[in-house]
């Protein structure tokens, strides 16, 4: 999976169209990366790989998000569904466009585990891409910016 | 499903599914795509058959290198690593042969993986920061509420 800078800052272009909901799309796109982690402190490294690897699918990610979302008042569980989806759904479009050496991610699981993916960079090479998302992200964010700090004096 | 009604019922049934979904992978995974491990218990069984392999490198040479597995088994592999990899993460797909070692088929070394992983931190406390920013835990109600501006 590529770096979590990367992630962030793929998504962090279009959070001026998700002005409602910024903080749980961010949230979302780190969230897949997030779930898996938690087996970390397992003694066997392979548990650890499969707890990682199941809990990395859009299955297992609706089912965080719907937990997350329960963990909101009532009346924004929609827009925490809509939102933090949005963001993982972000992180797996990424995550298709990796190359893997192992079994990549099981985008059909629990009912297959197939893997397939779109092979256009390892995962610990991404962050090669980081210095053109941050300029996209200045050019993007400069001027609300310098406006916001322009109010503020 | 997203109204007030049985939502600790509806958090606990949603964790047990996440378990029952780790168990899964964690009793087919190892099928669909076995490991060294899995071929070293059963050495005959899997003799000739390609698995996938991970671990550090700890010596590379020309066409054969070890590593060792996160339980510390060392293995001898054959195969063209390049350069000097020892130290670093390798994961890829091999043949593997009776007494134990491999011909490898594909691989790719991860000697970026520390960069990756400390590039992970800053993105982490900076979504931690926005997110308790915006929200506040209610423990009373047990539910995230907007922060006030």
């Amino acid at each position: 999976m590529p770096d979590l800078a990367t992630h962030v800052l793929a998504v962090t272009p279009f959070l001026r169209r998700a002005a409602r909901c910024p903080a749980l799309v961010l949230l979302g796109a780190v969230l897949p990366d997030l779930a898996g982690r938690l087996g970390v402190l397992l003694p066997n490294a392979d548990i650890f790989f499969w707890m990682d690897t199941a809990l990395h699918t859009p299955v297992s990610m609706a089912l965080i998000i719907y937990i997350l979302a329960l963990l909101f008042p009532a009346e924004r569980r929609t827009e925490v569904l809509v939102c933090a989806g949005a963001g993982a759904a972000f992180h797996f479009a990424l995550d298709l466009l990796q190359k893997t050496a192992t079994a990549g991610n099981l985008w059909l699981f629990p009912a297959s585990l197939a893997s397939f993916q779109v092979p256009l960079i390892w995962g610990d090479e991404s962050f090669f891409a980081l210095p053109a998302l941050v300029l996209i992200n200045v050019l993007i964010y400069a001027r609300p910016l310098a406006a916001l700090l322009k109010k503020r004096r | 499903m997203l109204s007030d009604r049985f939502r600790f019922w509806k958090i606990g049934a949603a964790l047990a599914a996440l378990a029952v979904l780790v168990a899964y992978a964690a009793w087919v995974g190892p099928k669909a795509y076995p490991g060294y491990h899995e071929a070293r218990r059963d050495p005959a069984a899997f003799a000739g058959r390609t698995i996938f392999f991970g671990g550090d490198v700890i010596r590379a040479a020309d066409d054969e290198f070890t590593f060792r597995t996160w339980d510390g088994l060392v293995v001898a592999a054959r195969g063209r690593i390049g350069g000097d990899q020892a130290g670093f993460r390798i994961s890829g797909t091999a043949v593997f042969r009776a007494d134990g070692t491999l011909d490898v088929v594909q691989h790719h070394v991860y000697r970026y993986r520390i960069t990756k992983n400390l590039l992970a931190v800053l993105p982490l406390l900076a979504v931690a920061f926005f997110f308790f920013r915006t929200y506040a835990f209610d423990r009373r109600a047990f539910v995230f509420r907007a922060r006030s501006r």
